[in-house]
């Protein structure tokens, strides 16, 4: 079977620093750097699957996104999207390549949802005949059908992200992809327009969407990629990737040190893994990994009178998909 | 892949788009009717006319060969118009839409970037179709304008040069795109491109350095040929060697110009600033 996606070797690498006209002219020596974006991606989305790149700010997300829908041409790599060469066929891509990457400014303001919609309709050459279905789906599938008519510049931004993916859904495409999709929304927006995505799945969609979410992630996917500094680290079914992490649940502690707490790590580091410690402001909070927190927590106590810490929160929690990026990276997803 | 009457389509619903979006915002719309009227023609006739002696315009008439400063003066007008269309319809527009974040989505359907481009020409003919028909209209009610029925035999040139616009809206659209805050350079490049076409002034006047490269514009022959027509002013060569520049001219801005705009299209894609603004 064809895969939506496949993208073997893919590099991306920009400039760092600018060039002046001047310094053009002036044949001085350029002294930009290159910094690798996407360093050296494969990556294979199954038909019919909601994959997800799940990765920090900067983890080179969207750029990959952006190759993958032909807007940004691959430092080096191939790729092939529903069978065909993105580099050599960019325009049997796009025409078969629902995106939504740049949210509600992707949109025009000053025209209606139908008018916009009339617009797009165009542009992707949808014929004259389905135009007027095609848009009243799209408006259905995202519940904008009874403001269809309102200038764009009326709505709230979770309705403007809904309308953008409408937008995305008029060339009936077999791929749909989506770049960041709830950031900026409220929570029920968020969830709504969650349930719109696992609706296109039913539909037989493929949906390849970016976020920095990790439940977004953990609830919608059924595979996900971690990414990291351009690289993908870690690809695999939320579930078996929340199993790579050796534990069963994870402790939370907020602990009150003199010090640096090492001590204190020292003798918890003996009944749980500690996945990270981050000291501030004489707060020492602390992550444990760990087969049962019946166990470990008795143990942190003790650990904490032995070294004269004082223990201020305990918060059990299962293991979160974060908890599989920090222990791949050694950071959290949103530093 | 969908074909012609798909890209056709296309370029009518950007028409359409620009249009309606123009709608919304009526005093821009009459703005964009008015304004080549009060900031260019009418002062530029005035400017002229205070020049006449007895009512007379032997200046000009010593410089072209015709007294009748009112069509000088409008047909020039005419020519700036359809400049104004390539640097600010077609070119700036895509400018604004990398302003207004709405680039981005339309690069990523499968109509043609060309097409992109060119639809822009839908809404630029219909707004310089009506803010000619405002401008004669003065013309003839207010500034005794009067033409030579032979001016007809101009709209071929007239044609051509629009083709020769449509070069010259490709090199300034991939300008557009590569150095993105582009306001200025329109604008400059807008005003040196008309005075250089001749359109208020006779190009004879230039500066010797600047006449060289007049020489190289399309709407140079085109506004010679529609005053020689349209009011037996003296041209500037023999007809047929003017219409053979003209042919010319357009035929090198053309490929030129979508050769550069495929360039500066590739170099975005490469560089990533599609999205930036």
């Amino acid at each position: 079977m064809t895969a939506a996606v496949d993208a073997r070797g893919l590099v991306k690498e920009f400039e760092k620093g600018r060039r002046t006209l001047w310094q053009r002219v002036t044949r001085q020596p350029d002294m930009r750097t290159r910094f690798r974006a996407v360093d050296g991606i494969d990556l294979r989305v199954e038909t019919g699957e909601i994959f997800g790149l799940l990765g920090p700010n900067g983890a080179g997300k969207t750029t990959t996104m952006k190759m993958l829908s032909t807007l940004l041409e691959p430092t080096a790599g191939t790729i092939t999207v529903l069978g065909f060469d993105a580099a050599k066929e960019p325009r049997k891509v796009r025409a078969r390549l629902g995106a939504m990457l740049s949210g509600e400014r992707s949109l025009y303001w000053k025209l209606t949802a139908r008018e916009n919609l009339e617009y797009f309709a165009a542009l992707y050459h949808v014929p004259p005949s389905e135009t007027r279905a095609r848009i009243e789906r799209s408006l259905d599938v995202v519940k904008l059908s009874d403001r269809a008519e309102d200038y764009v510049e009326r709505y709230s931004t979770g309705m403007r992200q809904r309308l953008a993916l409408a937008r995305a859904l008029l060339p009936d495409p077999p791929l749909v992809i989506l770049d960041e999709p709830t950031v900026g929304l409220d929570p029920q927006s968020a969830r709504d327009l969650r349930d719109r995505v696992r609706e296109l799945r039913a539909q037989g969609r493929t949906v390849l969407l970016t976020t920095h979410y990790m439940d977004e992630a953990d609830q919608l996917c059924d595979r996900v990629a971690i990414i990291d500094e351009g690289r993908i680290v870690a690809l695999d079914a939320p579930a078996v990737l929340k199993r790579t992490v050796r534990a069963d649940e994870i402790v939370r502690l907020e602990v009150g040190v003199d010090g640096d707490g090492a001590a204190f790590l020292e003798r918890l580091g003996r009944a749980g893994t500690v996945a990270r410690h981050e000291r501030r402001n004489g707060t020492l909070s602390v992550a444990v990994h760990c087969g049962s927190a019946r166990a470990l927590v008795p143990a942190a106590f003790d650990a904490a009178s032995a070294t004269g810490a004082t223990i201020r929160h305990v918060d059990v929690v299962p293991v979160t998909l974060e908890d599989v990026f920090i222990a791949l990276t050694g950071r959290a997803l949103r530093e | 892949m969908a074909g012609l009457g798909a890209e056709l389509r296309a370029a009518l619903a950007i028409g359409r788009k620009d249009l309606r979006t123009l709608s919304r915002y009526p005093w821009s719309m009459w703005a964009m009717i008015f304004t080549p009227l009060y900031q260019g023609i009418i002062p530029a006739f005035l400017f002229g006319a205070s020049f006449a002696i007895g009512g007379r315009s032997l200046g000009l008439a010593s410089s072209v060969g015709t007294e009748n400063l009112a069509g000088f003066v409008f047909l020039g007008g005419v020519v700036s118009a359809l400049v104004s269309i390539a640097f600010w319809a077609m070119a700036m527009s895509l400018r604004n839409e990398m302003d207004m974040g709405t680039l981005e989505p339309t690069w990523l359907t499968p109509t043609r970037h060309d097409t992109l481009l060119l639809g822009r020409l839908v809404s630029g003919i219909l707004v310089f179709a009506a803010s000619q028909a405002v401008l004669f209209a003065v013309g003839v009610a207010f500034f005794g304008l009067r033409f030579r029925p032979d001016i007809v035999y101009a709209l071929p040139a007239f044609a051509v040069s629009a083709v020769g616009m449509l070069g010259t809206a490709y090199l300034l659209a991939a300008a557009v795109l590569l150095i993105r805050e582009a306001n200025f350079f329109i604008d400059t490049t807008n005003f040196l491109y008309s005075t250089a076409s001749g359109v208020l002034f006779p190009i004879t006047l230039l500066p010797a350095v600047v006449q060289p490269v007049a020489l190289l514009l399309p709407t140079t022959y085109a506004t010679d040929i529609l005053r020689q027509q349209a009011l037996g002013a003296r041209p500037l060569f023999d007809p047929p060697l003017e219409y053979a520049a003209l042919l010319a001219t357009t035929a090198l801005v053309l490929p030129l110009g979508r050769w550069a705009f495929a360039r500066a299209e590739r170099a975005m894609r490469v560089r990533g600033t599609l999205g930036q603004y």
